[in-house]
């Protein structure tokens, strides 16, 4: 059963759309009587779907449907608008805003059901598209972030276009992995944002896009929630999946990231210093719980305690488990990221694991 | 079939001075076009009204829950439905004759079709002597003058014969 948000200000259409939603399509439906409530149940509840009417007080329904597709969180639902404006210029201007689909009131059952149908089974006109956000963090340094944020993002590379982002504050090491010299990074686009920062881009002979962290650290002013939007708008463009290789750090200007993340892919050593940022991870982003993937990450060659085990003692449920593996080093060493070096080894298994997970709707 | 979705109610685009407004008449019972028609009422309720510029029109600038519009300063109409266009009489017959018109008022070109009882069509006696305020064309399109892109459709217009600068027939189309 899908969400349906019907947003309307007429109390009569929204008792109709309710009815047909709950009863002729069998979902479940979310009622809105303005463009701002409808924002808040949108960003809130995020449904499959959405009935926009576009005349209404305040908000109009173009600006409703423009500021879904905005939102990360939003930016691939289903949109149809449905409006007593039946004129092409407004068909036009519908689509322009982004909606899927266009339909003029009074409105056929059967077109809208058929409408809403292939948009939840496409999952939204944008939905195929779609980009999946995936920030990798721990807020304890040493817990392998970096070797997993670019081994996933080679392998999701595999799967489709990818983009790493490598978001450290200090002297990112992501080209190291990757065997390139951080000659761009998006230090040099917030020194001057007139070239768009898909230029500083540099690509791994795999296909792996990657925008580096500059060099030498505090160098370059630091990022605002808004450039950061900007900026995951610019690599999310062409991209379907974007890994970044979070700071340890959670903030106010990180928090577009984990707003609009597919999945939250937290980092867990074993030992207490990781297991005390763990915990305090997890309690910092109880509001994005649903999304968080937690991963037990073994870092070091002696015996130490299972997943289950310290699943138990952290009373945290692990969603994956990294062993360690030895042909990290080497692979580091040699400037290849280990999932192409050497494919079958047990970390990049527990890798693709993860990933099949990660792509299971 | 099933019954759609949507209000009973006669929802317009009106055309005046360089605005479209988009709204929901209010006619107390009667139609959109008997009181348009009406040469003692000079004035249309128009409720939920929603205001765009002609040369942005998809763009909503203003708001308004009710609005008194001005029959005397209307260019014109548009319906999507047909019979919301038509006055009572209309409803139950049109004219047995029809004419392809061009014809503009201000910031638009319109083409439509008018029915009439006369089995010939003189422009000027159309405008000069025939009564009534208003006329009223089936299957219109509208083009703007600055941005003939932009065009609106209808099943009727009720256009104001005051604002009528050119009319002609259109002739009919040929092939080859």
């Amino acid at each position: 059963m899908a969400r349906i948000l019907i947003i309307d200000d007429s109390p009569d259409m929204l008792a109709m759309l309710r009815m047909f939603v709950e009863r002729r399509t069998n979902h479940e439906p979310l009622l809105a009587r303005s463009g701002g409530e409808g924002l808040a149940m949108a960003f809130d509840k995020r449904p499959e779907l959405a009935l926009v009417d576009v005349m209404m007080p305040g908000m109009d329904g173009y600006e409703v449907v423009r500021r879904l597709r905005r939102d990360r969180r939003t930016e691939g639902m289903g949109i149809i608008i449905l409006t007593a404006r039946g004129q092409i210029v407004d068909e036009e201007a519908a689509l322009k805003a982004g909606a899927d689909r266009y339909l003029s009131k009074p409105v056929n059952m059967e077109t809208l059901g058929e409408a809403i149908v292939e948009l939840l089974e496409r999952g939204g006109a944008h939905g195929a598209g779609r980009t999946a956000l995936l920030p990798v963090v721990s807020l304890k340094g040493g817990v392998g972030v970096t070797t997993v944020a670019v081994n996933l993002a080679v392998l999701l590379q595999q799967v489709g276009p990818t983009v790493l982002w490598d978001l450290s504050p200090t002297s990112g090491h992501t080209p190291l992995f990757l065997g390139l010299h951080p000659k761009t990074h998006w230090g040099l686009y917030l020194r001057d944002s007139r070239q768009p920062v898909t230029a500083q881009l540099q690509t791994h002979r795999c296909g792996l896009r990657l925008l580096c962290a500059p060099l030498v650290p505090g160098t370059y002013s630091g990022f605002d929630p808004g450039t950061i939007t900007t900026v995951l708008q610019a690599l999310s463009a062409d991209a379907s999946f974007v890994v970044v290789d979070m700071p340890p750090t959670l903030s106010p200007v990180t928090a577009p990231i984990m707003d609009g993340a597919e999945r939250i892919l937290l980092l867990s050593g074993d030992d207490p210093p990781s297991i005390q940022s763990t915990l305090a991870t997890l309690q910092a982003l109880q509001s994005r719980q649903e999304r968080i993937f937690t991963i037990h990450n073994t870092v070091t060659p002696e015996k130490r305690p299972t997943t289950e085990t310290l699943g138990q003692l952290m009373r945290v449920r692990f969603d994956g488990s990294l062993p360690y593996d030895s042909n990290q080093a080497l692979a580091l060493g040699r400037g290849v990221p280990l999932a192409l070096a050497k494919a079958d080894s047990p970390l990049v298994l527990g890798l693709k694991e993860i990933v099949q997970r990660l792509l299971r709707p | 079939m099933e019954k759609p979705i949507g209000s009973p109610q006669t929802i317009a685009d009106f055309f005046a001075q360089g605005y479209r407004v988009s709204g929901t008449f209010v006619g107390g019972g009667r139609s959109l076009s008997d009181l348009i028609f009406d040469r003692n009422t000079d004035f249309l309720m128009v409720r939920d009204a929603y205001l765009s510029p002609i040369t942005d029109p998809a763009k909503i600038g203003a708001y308004y829950p009710s609005t008194i519009l001005a029959k005397a300063q209307l260019d014109f109409v548009i319906t999507l439905d047909q019979k919301d266009g038509l006055r009572r009489d209309q409803r139950y017959a049109l004219g047995n004759y029809t004419f392809d018109l061009c014809l503009t008022v201000p910031f638009f070109e319109i083409q439509g079709r008018l029915h009439t009882i006369a089995r010939t069509f003189d422009p000027r006696g159309f405008l000069s002597t025939d009564a009534g305020q208003f006329i009223t064309l089936l299957d219109v399109t509208a083009r703007c003058t600055f941005n003939p892109e932009v065009s609106y459709r209808g099943g009727a217009a009720i256009i104001s014969r005051a604002q009528i600068s050119f009319l002609c027939e259109r002739p009919a189309e040929t092939t080859g």
